[in-house]
């Protein structure tokens, strides 16, 4: 991966289940509304009481009235897989991977399930809830352009083009905000997703979380 | 010196009785609208675009609706969605012009634009408590024809045809629930009203 882009983001990998101490990840739940940009919370969100799961080491709580959370983490491990609203019917079920070294705002972008199925409907996507959805939000990089995002075994990809409900199996000419990957096996537990840009940079490379009806949330930022 | 702009609509409605004779009713609506400290929104009202006025909310004192200035009084004390209160549809991401758009600087997510159930065709509304609800594109949508529904029929004929969502409560597309006070004025005649058939 190119130096001087930092990826805020995922994979899945080491852990040492099972002994926990102290330390942890905090963030704060969001919930999506305009599927372009995951980051844009409006204020007042009906973001209380949702389930939080770190997936490796089990530990669990649930968020704030304001989206808040804070989980432990098993004893030395590098990252973390955060399962969320899996309690609730009225919101799809996130995942997020979670780089453990600089995490104390995690954003965990959440769903309703009626906004989830206006989206698939509007994009014409069947949903398959025995396969999972990996959405990747690109915030502004200036200067680069996707140029193709591939996801392991993934039946669909749709790439933003700019207007919130018009999505294409191309990147635009310009940047793309968001790109989704529909009908992703999940048997394994993760999936490749490699993202690059026009000129062939490797914006992301590396295996996310995956489960069946669930979203993996990945963001790209500087 | 207090800047108020006052609209005062005066509507005149002829009447026909069984006899044929006229008879002329004169209905008067009036609301004040201070620039420096209430805000306005384009609302459609059975085909003419009307203005919403939320009145102070271009004062420190409004209150806040997720993004929303709404008002120092705008958000009412009452159960949401309930089937007497009449209707404020707010449909998102249709990319509608910005004179019909209800647009916050750096926010363009949040777009939209309101139909307000006024019963049968009239521009003079009364009511000023509105339970809010959202519709979305539908499977139909395409954003380069798309036209703004301008009455509660064209919206509920665009939703049937699957160019929008079914219609969406807030909790549903993840909001709070809201009963909104805005009051609404019309131009006078509707003066930018659509033909009958195309409500």
């Amino acid at each position: 991966m190119r130096g001087g882009l930092s990826i805020a983001i995922v994979a899945l990998g080491a852990s040492a289940a099972g002994c926990v101490d102290r330390s942890g990840v905090a963030g704060h739940a969001c919930i999506v509304f305009d599927i372009r940009n995951t980051a844009l919370c409006g204020a007042k969100q009906d973001i209380g009481g949702l389930s939080v799961v770190e997936v490796m080491g089990g530990e669990r709580t649930t968020t704030d009235a304001d989206g808040g959370f804070s989980v432990a983490i098993p004893d030395g491990a590098t990252r973390a897989v955060l399962r969320v609203a899996e309690d609730r019917t009225d919101r799809r079920i996130s995942l997020i991977g979670v780089d453990v070294a600089p995490t104390d705002d995690v954003l965990a972008p959440v769903i309703t399930t009626t906004l989830w199925t206006t989206y698939l409907t509007a994009l014409h996507v069947e949903d398959k809830p025995t396969t999972a959805t990996v959405h990747v939000s690109l915030s502004p990089l200036p200067g680069i352009a996707v140029g193709g995002v591939e996801v392991a075994g993934a039946s669909t990809i749709l790439y933003n083009q700019g207007e919130a409900f018009i999505w294409n199996e191309q990147p635009p000419g310009d940047q793309t905000p968001a790109v989704m990957a529909f009908g992703v096996p999940v048997e394994s537990g993760t999936a490749m997703v490699n993202v690059i840009s026009r000129t062939d940079e490797v914006l992301y490379n590396g295996p996310v979380p995956v489960q069946a009806g669930a979203i993996t949330w990945v963001r790209i930022q500087r | 010196m207090r800047m108020t702009l006052a609209l005062v609509f005066v509507s005149l409605a002829a009447c026909v009785d069984e006899s044929g004779s006229t008879d002329t009713e004169e209905v008067t609506t009036e609301i004040r609208i201070n620039p420096r400290t209430d805000g306005t929104e384009p609302g459609y009202v059975n085909g003419v675009l009307c203005t919403q006025v939320f009145p102070g909310a271009l004062t420190p004192q409004t209150q806040m609706y997720l993004i929303w200035a709404v008002g120092t009084n705008g958000i009412v004390n009452a159960p949401y969605n309930t089937p007497r209160r009449p209707n404020l549809y707010a449909v998102f991401g249709t990319g509608t012009p910005l004179f019909e758009t209800h647009h916050v600087a750096g926010q363009d997510q949040f777009d939209h634009y309101h139909v307000l159930e006024v019963p049968g065709n009239s521009h003079d509304v009364d009511n000023t408590t509105w339970d809010v609800l959202a519709l979305f594109p539908g499977p139909n949508f395409n954003a380069a024809t798309y036209r703004s529904a301008k009455s509660v029929r064209q919206l509920m004929a665009q939703s049937a045809a699957g160019i929008l969502s079914p219609v969406m409560t807030l909790p549903e597309a993840g909001f709070p629930e809201i009963v909104l006070r805005t009051p609404v004025t019309c131009p006078r005649d509707g003066d930018h009203a659509l033909p009958d058939a195309a409500l």
